[in-house]
């Protein structure tokens, strides 16, 4: 900033050089002396026709023949500035976000105040989109590798082509499969995604004609989702009423620095500390829980024991709600330790299967048989699980990553979230809560557009395997209805089921953000073409034949994602707000549209007559180019919520310009216990025995022609009969041996990380220490200062962390915020290439240490999860 | 010195600029016209950068490959990774490795009070290298303008525009911005032009400079 400052006092001082009248007035008679000086007689000058005026003057002749530079348009010239909407999509809280913008420039950002779900409100992280927009190391043009080696140390030795090159390039390879039959070989690998996903992700795979559309989403949270599926029916991310809760019982999350709701979170956690009590269940000292009322610092992978206890104290001591749960009919309680119950003798509400979980599960789970395990006190226990019960119905169980995203992490997931049911806080107020309606629409079918070669091709099975014995993925109940994306490196290097040789990714780094991230360098080296579309080279980009600079999602593509939070859900627009620097387009619509163009000319015009269906709902003209077909793919999708003549519900607007200027619609309020009695569980009811759980793995057991037993085996899961129905704990599944390894990883996000995207931003060391326990331009494992002294480790030492699938170099930090036995390390730095600051030296040395290099590639294999948490052990070593 | 002299001389300096200005542009045939035309008026000029053009055409590792021309104009300039020179005046003059930064805007300022703005063909920044250099190119050859239409103060005018750029600009940027090309180019070719650039914007800072020193003592 004081660069800019002095450069700007600079400037003024220099404009007293050709500033004021004066000053003219004194020049004119001493160029006369500089050109006298230089022997020049003034009657040597050309006669000539002398256009005198104004200083500006000179500009108004004949310009010369320039190439970077050309004639002003009217347009150009000073502008004070205006706020102008966007989205930040640098976690997926997606917040709805004004830009301000001076002369095409974007100089800074807040939260958009006509948002209901982000009030006004903007994190930490969203600041950083400034410097990524205007990175200089982007990609700026479309490239081309021309080493034909591919591999970690093979420089791939791009250079810079045009836009009609590489699409031809693309469109030749796609044309060579389409004229062998062998579409399937096709491959679209989804990072990143707003809602105009489905043109790139979705039509254009199925229309080209193969399975193998990817998306990153297992590497997310789907085990997350998989607690409240198999509960209560909802296959999404909560909500959380917090303004109105009175006890917040946190697991593993971390809403004051990552995901989901960030800025709304901030913006009211006040209000919400003081009224609820707040605990937090997580072996590092995370932001929320800096401002908790109670931490508990489970060990890894415990979870699911301390909610079975807390289950068990609500069910003893009578704490269930019973307005929602239902009672004894003759109003004793019979839930008494180690004693089964007659199920006949409850009579449930909105719920179905209590007795059974707690004559499975439940009746021997006492908080002294939790303590031992989890490595808390009894004291604190009871005392969390009572005042938790007393406080119900406002009472949340918030499911974060931390429990689930485990190999057994599914059925902690639902034990996690059944509290919830237990207490009535599901779809209550003060509690947890589903997404609001809103009325966005669906882009047209691609089926009419689908041909013979298209139809075969789709059929063939998928390359991460899905819906195999050992990988049920059974998402909303389907079976192999879910991605598990880590799996298609393996897919890809095995050929299995078949070889992958023309693929097009965006938006997402496979060999950097999934673990384990060697697989996918020897997988991307063997597929013979790959395109990426991105914003920053990244490690996968390294592997990439032709690379495709992407718009930025804040400042410069048409687009649209939704989100809930605040009781309200929003749909949030991106927008092409300010001037384009470099050369890019936006990867869900303009570049398929491009390639549609370019594999019509080569006649196979099947895209793009689909494409052309994207009709402007204003004018009902179809699109010609593609930066039309952009902006009328959103109209076409968004047309319910700003046409008055289709008006569902929410925020009404009186057209598309009206919607555009504000940049976000909101829902109606949300409405409290709508779904009690109407869940889309098998029962309808909010089930502490699922049977919709029960059905899904029936099917899933039933295409294998095997038992339910057996796909527990299969999936390193420990229940067997009844027991997989029901949440329940399961001892953790930590790789390494102890002795060898005698800590446990644990794996956690930053206040900064944009994804994995922050790398090449100054700012993200800067303040790098608004995350407790991490330090400003370093990278550091926490260690608890006890075991530091057994292994004799000090602060700042450069150590080696290793578990058995691989190590990382950090920095030591002493710190009591970590549970003694575990070490905590950040996941964003130890990038080696991503840009010129992202690694220490490029291509060689990263600048930290990335905490997937040392993660194994495992899975929670019904959801299709990639295990980050609880998933190995790791030794320190001094380097 | 008469006044086919004093255009000879500012041409050379016009014709320098542009065709500098095409050097940092994806090498194509063109190129080694640029590079005649950099030699020649140098020499005109007897300025010690003429030597380093005159290798860059005769060194055998420039080589006349083109592909290998492009991939190290590529990964000096354009990126897609590490990006070793970044071709930006932000960068260097406000320290924070960002484009599009004040001193940008500055001279997007400069541009559009000559009507002129970034070519839409372009697709780069404001204070891109060629651009600032095919800027002094457009300097230049308003200054010519103006002596061949016997307006005196109106050539002075431009050249203290260019003095005032240089100044404010290129002069403060273009060394930290060569050395980073010498210190990571892995051809002479572009180091040479690197040199060159470095020693003709230096010399020319020190010619604008005599104007204004003729001017203070006024």
């Amino acid at each position: 900033m004081t660069t800019s400052k002095d450069f700007m006092m600079k400037k003024v001082n220099s404009n007293h050089l050709n500033g004021g009248k004066m000053k003219k007035k004194k020049s004119i008679s001493l160029i006369s002396d500089f050109l006298k000086n230089k022997g020049l007689s003034r009657r040597s000058f050309m006669k000539a026709t002398v256009a005198t005026g104004a200083a500006v003057s000179v500009g108004g002749g004949m310009l010369p023949q320039m190439k970077a530079l050309a004639a002003a348009s009217a347009s150009s010239g000073k502008d004070q500035g205006t706020w102008l909407p966007a989205t930040c999509q640098g976690c997926t809280s997606w917040c709805s976000m004004q830009v301000y913008v001076i002369n095409g420039r974007a100089v800074k950002v807040r939260g958009n105040p006509h948002s209901k779900v982000n009030l006004g409100a903007s994190c930490p992280r969203a600041h950083l989109a400034l410097q990524q927009v205007y990175d200089p190391d982007r990609i700026k043009t479309p490239m081309k590798r021309t080493n034909p080696k591919k591999g970690r140390n093979e420089d791939p030795k791009f250079v810079s082509i045009t836009w009609d090159e590489a699409l031809n390039t693309i469109a030749d390879k796609i044309m060579e499969l389409r004229n062998d039959g062998e579409t399937y070989k096709y491959m679209l690998m989804r990072g990143r995604y707003s809602y105009m996903r489905d043109i790139l992700y979705d039509r254009m795979t199925k229309i080209i004609g193969s399975p193998n559309n990817i998306s990153h989403s297992s590497l997310c949270a789907e085990a997350e989702k998989f607690g409240p599926y198999y509960t209560e029916g909802y296959w999404g991310y909560r909500q959380y009423d917090v303004t109105n809760a009175r006890y917040i019982l946190l697991w593993g999350a971390d809403p004051l620095a990552a995901n989901r709701q960030v800025s709304y979170y901030s913006k009211v956690w006040g209000e919400a500390i003081d009224r609820a009590t707040i605990a937090i269940v997580e072996p590092r000292l995370s932001a929320t829980a800096a401002k908790a009322d109670e931490w508990l610092p489970a060990k890894p992978g415990t979870d699911g024991a301390l909610a079975v206890a807390i289950a068990h104290v609500l069910l003893t001591e009578g704490l269930w709600y019973k307005p929602f749960v239902g009672d004894f009919i003759d109003g004793q309680n019979l839930f008494v330790k180690d004693q089964q119950v007659d199920e006949t003798l409850f009579e449930e509400k909105y719920t179905y299967g209590l007795v059974k979980w707690w004559n499975l599960e439940l009746n021997d789970k006492t908080p002294e048989w939790a303590a031992e395990i989890i490595g808390l006190p009894v004291d604190q226990i009871r005392r969390v699980a009572t005042e938790y019960g007393k406080a119900a119905p406002h009472a949340i169980s918030w499911l974060g990553g931390g429990p689930c995203m485990q190999v057994r992490g599914g059925f902690a997931a639902m034990a996690v979230h059944a509290l919830n049911g237990l207490v009535g806080a599901v779809d209550n107020v003060g509690g947890t809560l589903t997404a609001n309606k809103e009325y966005t629409s669906k882009f047209p079918k691609p089926d009419d557009f689908m041909d013979e070669i298209a139809k075969k091709g789709k059929k063939h099975g998928k390359i991460d395997h899905r819906g195999r014995l050992h990988f049920p993925c059974i998402s909303s109940g389907k079976p192999g209805g879910g991605v598990i994306t880590n799996n298609a490196a393996e897919g890809i290097l095995n050929e299995d089921p078949n070889e992958i040789k023309v693929a097009i990714a965006y938006m997402n780094n496979f060999s950097f953000s999934a673990p384990q991230p060697e697989r996918w360098e020897r997988a991307l080296s063997k597929i013979p073409f790959l395109t990426h579309i991105t914003t920053n080279a990244s490690e996968f980009s390294w592997f990439a034949d032709i690379l495709l600079p992407d718009t930025h999602h804040m400042f410069e593509k048409w687009g649209y994602v939704k989100s809930h939070g605040n009781g309200h859900r929003h749909v949030t627009l991106m927008q092409p707000i300010i001037e384009n620097v470099w050369d890019y387009k936006t990867d869900e619509t303009e570049i398929p549209w491009l390639i549609a163009e370019k594999l019509a000319e080569k006649g196979f015009d099947n895209l793009l007559r689909h494409y052309k269906t994207y009709i402007d709902p204003e004018t009902g003209k179809e699109p010609a180019n593609e930066k039309e077909f952009a902006l009328y793919s959103l109209k076409y999708a968004t047309q319910q919520l700003w046409d008055p003549a289709q008006y569902k519900g929410g925020d009404k607007f009186n057209g598309w310009k009206a919607l555009a200027e504000k940049g976000v619609w909101n829902s109606a309020p949300y409405p409290f216990k709508k779904r009690w009695g109407s869940m889309k569980t098998k029962t309808k009811q909010f089930e502490f025995y699922s049977e919709t759980l029960k059905e899904a793995l029936g099917k899933h057991a039933e295409k294998h022609t095997t038992t339910i037993d057996e796909v527990m085996k299969a999936t390193n899961y420990l229940a067997r009969g009844e027991m997989a129905f029901v949440p329940h704990y399961e001892e953790p599944y930590i790789m390494g041996d102890e002795k060898e390894y005698p800590f446990v990883h644990v794996d956690h996000k930053s206040r900064l990380n944009r994804e994995g995207r922050s790398a090449n931003c100054s700012w993200y060391y800067d303040f790098k220490d608004i995350d407790p326990g991490d330090e400003a331009w370093d990278d550091v494992a926490k260690i608890n200062p006890l075991d530091a002294k057994k292994i004799n480790i000090k602060n700042g030492d450069t150590i080696k962390l290793s578990s058995p699938t691989g190590s990382l170099v950090c920095t030591a930090k002493l710190w009591e915020g970590v549970r003694p036995g575990t070490v905590a390390k950040c996941y964003g730095q130890g990038h080696w290439v991503y840009g010129r600051l992202a690694s220490k030296k490029f291509g060689k040395v990263p600048r930290g240490g990335s905490s997937n290099d040392i993660i194994p590639a495992q899975y929670e294999a019904l959801s299709g999860a990639s295990a980050y948490y609880a998933v190995t052990r790791i030794k320190i070593e001094k380097v | 010195m008469d006044i086919q002299n004093i255009v000879s001389q500012e041409t050379a300096r016009q014709d320098i600029y542009k065709s500098l200005a095409n050097c940092y542009r994806l090498p194509e045939e063109v190129i080694f016209t640029d590079l005649a035309t950099l030699s020649d008026q140098l020499s005109n000029l007897n300025s010690e950068a003429a030597s380093y053009i005159n290798r860059m055409q005769t060194e055998p590792d420039q080589s006349c490959d083109l592909e290998l021309l492009q991939i190290e104009f590529t990964r000096l300039f354009i990126g897609p990774y590490s990006l070793p020179a970044p071709p930006y005046g932000s960068v260097y003059i406000e320290k924070e490795r960002k484009v599009m930064g004040d001193s940008t805007i500055d001279v997007q300022q400069r541009y559009q009070n000559f009507g002129l703005d970034i070519s839409k063909y372009f697709k780069e920044v404001p204070d891109h290298i060629t651009a600032e250099l095919e800027f002094m190119f457009f300097l230049t050859y308003k200054e010519i303008e103006s002596i061949l239409s016997n307006a005196p103060e109106q050539a002075q005018e431009m050249l203290l525009h260019q003095k005032s750029f240089h100044n404010d600009h290129l002069n403060i940027w273009i060394p930290d911005f060569t050395d980073c090309v010498i210190e990571n180019a892995g051809t002479e070719f572009y180091r040479n032009l690197a040199k060159a650039t470095r020693v003709f914007i230096a010399e020319d800072f020190e010619y604008l400079k005599s104007v204004s020193i003729l001017a203070t003592q006024g």
